[in-house]
């Protein structure tokens, strides 16, 4: 911008070098500092050694070689848990693009006096020089610190490690353990580093999460929440920061619910790329009218990515079937993709980086989730929360209608109803329920809300046949008249 | 290899020296001239000479000039001597200026 003065006020950003880890450069705008020192803490298991494998790796596939010092893990170890990720690093070090140094710290030697790393310094340097590179991490130099089991001097040893390898203008990642809970080994550290970034892992609910924070970047912005990463078969994996920018991409565009009635109830059927959520207890037929709505866009050769936390896809297909309808056809066709979970089986961020690649691969119209009350079984509440609202705002991205079927309680509030605490996020809410009639039970439907639609305001009696279900054009009489009740 | 063998002298001990006999083989690994790296090629000559004179063999290796050596024996810290007495390998790291403890690692009486 031009200044009063003329003078050009411009903030110079710093150069960076992209990590190449999925979602990763977006938390730290760009990348590590480079030629400067980044300092990762963490505690056991909380997957610094993956992350900065997988960054010299993805940058020596990029064509920037570098070195790889473990002072912890052997090198054997370290290629099996890297492959276990995708990443070959036997290929990369045939190619003379990575170098992998177990340090073997001489905690069994004899000491006879005072001593300094000098013999690291000429490693990192000569494994540089062998690879033609300037990228280097130190894993857990905290274990070679030990070893002057003086604080003074581990303090001495870190200044001059630091000295050398900015005059060296080496990219560095230096791996520290955190001591105890979000505790540091060394303080010190974080002042010295230019970027600082704190890795953390706990247990929510039953589950285990992970996430990242960034606590200091000299020279720069980033992204300063606490952000949930998964390590998967493809690496580390960030969450896509959620729902800040939700797009209102909901067009006006209707598309059929697979059944004339209900688009008449609804006003005109569901809206393309909306959320629709069915809430109801049990057997009230939610699964019944994902289905008919699956098979319906099936027909109109939509694309369905159909995930049941509930059944499998063979029990799914049966036990609609019974019901009339039939989603072989469509599965046949490539229109209907079926993706069975157990909710138990890992943690939410697992569940949603499979959700949202299937999403990406299959690259579907419409999603259906059966049931979402299930997602409370992936670990606490706040986690199977995390979850819909993360879906949700990744399916909106790409303009895909979402259905969700909820499981509620016979008797439930409205709130209760829109399951998760998500009602902001549910653009229509259908309610099915049994009304108690005192000689049995009636099926109704009833259409709560849904965003730019004249719908009925009234229950509607409902029907499961062997034909599919049925519900009844005209709406059920009020309570108050006695006998006036249409259901045949 | 008789020609890269001769006796040890301590206007030269900055770089690879050698002793002809091998009842102890020293590998003394340095960084530069460093203070430490300093101290422990004269401690470790003064060993050589008082008790050792005749039995041992030393080479020094500045591991500021050849990086490979750092890298191929995994050396972390300097001073790191490695002493082969009859086949049987300890590591000691220090300046050596802890004789006792020094002597005493290498079994050597005064």
């Amino acid at each position: 911008m031009e200044g009063p003065s003329g003078n050009r006020a411009e903030v110079v950003p710093i150069p960076k070098i992209p990590t190449r880890v999925r979602g990763l450069d977006e938390i730290l705008m760009g990348g590590l500092p480079t030629g400067r020192i980044t300092v990762l803490n963490g505690g056991p298991g909380s997957g610094k050694t993956m992350l900065v494998t997988e960054f010299l790796c993805r940058g020596a596939q990029a064509g920037a070689p570098g070195v790889l010092v473990s002072f912890e893990e052997r090198t054997a170890d370290l290629r099996a848990n890297a492959d276990s990720a995708g990443m070959n690093l036997t290929e990369l070090e045939h190619r003379n693009k990575l170098k992998i140094v177990h340090a073997n710290v001489p905690h069994g030697a004899i000491k006879a006096g005072d001593f300094n790393i000098g013999g690291l310094i000429s490693l990192i340097e000569g494994s540089l020089q062998a690879v033609g590179g300037n990228r280097i991490v130190l894993d857990a130099l905290d274990v070679l610190m030990r070893i002057f089991g003086d604080p003074a001097r581990e303090r001495e040893e870190f200044y001059t490690l630091h000295n050398w390898l900015r005059d060296r203008e080496l990219t560095a990642i230096v791996t520290v353990k955190a001591a105890t809970d979000r505790q540091q080994l060394y303080p010190f550290l974080d002042y010295m580093a230019d970027c600082v970034i704190s890795l953390d892992q706990r247990m929510d609910g039953e589950v285990r999460t992970r996430r990242l924070s960034v606590t200091k970047y000299r020279g720069s912005a980033f992204l300063s929440n606490e952000y949930p990463y998964i390590l998967s078969a493809a690496g580390v994996v960030f969450m896509p920061v959620s729902s800040m920018l939700l797009p209102d991409i909901a067009t006006a565009e209707r598309i059929s619910s697979g059944d004339a009635t209900l688009d008449h109830v609804l006003g005109a059927g569901y809206r393309r790329a909306s959320c629709v959520l069915l809430a109801g207890p049990s057997g009230a037929g939610k699964t019944l009218f994902a289905c008919t709505f699956a098979r319906a866009a099936g027909e109109r050769g939509e694309k369905v990515l159909y995930v049941s936390f509930e059944e499998s896809s063979s029990s799914l297909i049966d036990n609609v079937l019974n019901a009339g309808i039939d989603l072989r056809p469509g599965l046949e066709a490539g229109t209907l993709k079926v993706m069975t979970a157990l909710p138990e089986s890992t943690g939410v961020e697992q569940h949603l980086l499979r959700i949202v690649d299937a999403v990406v691969a299959e690259d579907p119209a419409h999603v259906v989730v059966d049931a979402i009350s299930a997602c409370h079984r992936m670990g606490s509440t706040k986690a199977a929360f995390d979850f819909l609202v993360r879906l949700l705002t990744a399916c909106k991205q790409q303009g895909v209608t979402c259905l969700l079927t909820s499981q509620t309680a016979q008797r439930s509030s409205i709130d209760d109803l829109s399951g998760q605490g998500i009602s902001s996020l549910v653009d229509t809410l259908v309610s099915l329920q049994y009304a108690d009639l005192g000689t049995g039970l009636q099926r109704r439907v009833l259409v709560i809300k849904s965003r730019g639609s004249h719908h009925s305001m009234a229950y509607h009696d409902l029907k499961i046949t062997n034909q599919g279900f049925v519900i009844a054009p005209v709406p059920v009489r009020p309570e108050g008249l006695q006998g006036g009740v249409d259901h045949e | 290899m008789s020609d890269k063998e001769h006796r040890i002298n301590m206007a030269e001990a900055s770089a690879r020296e050698a002793y002809v006999a091998a009842e102890y083989s020293f590998t003394l690994f340095v960084a530069g001239n460093e203070s430490n790296s300093r101290a422990a090629r004269n401690n470790l000559f003064i060993l050589c000479e008082s008790s050792l004179r005749g039995r041992c063999r030393v080479e020094v290796v500045d591991v500021l000039d050849d990086f490979t050596a750092a890298v191929n024996h995994g050396v972390l810290v300097t001073p790191t001597l490695i002493a082969d007495h009859d086949g049987q390998v300890i590591s000691i790291i220090g300046d050596l200026s802890d004789t006792a403890g020094f002597r005493a690692a290498l079994g050597i009486q005064d």
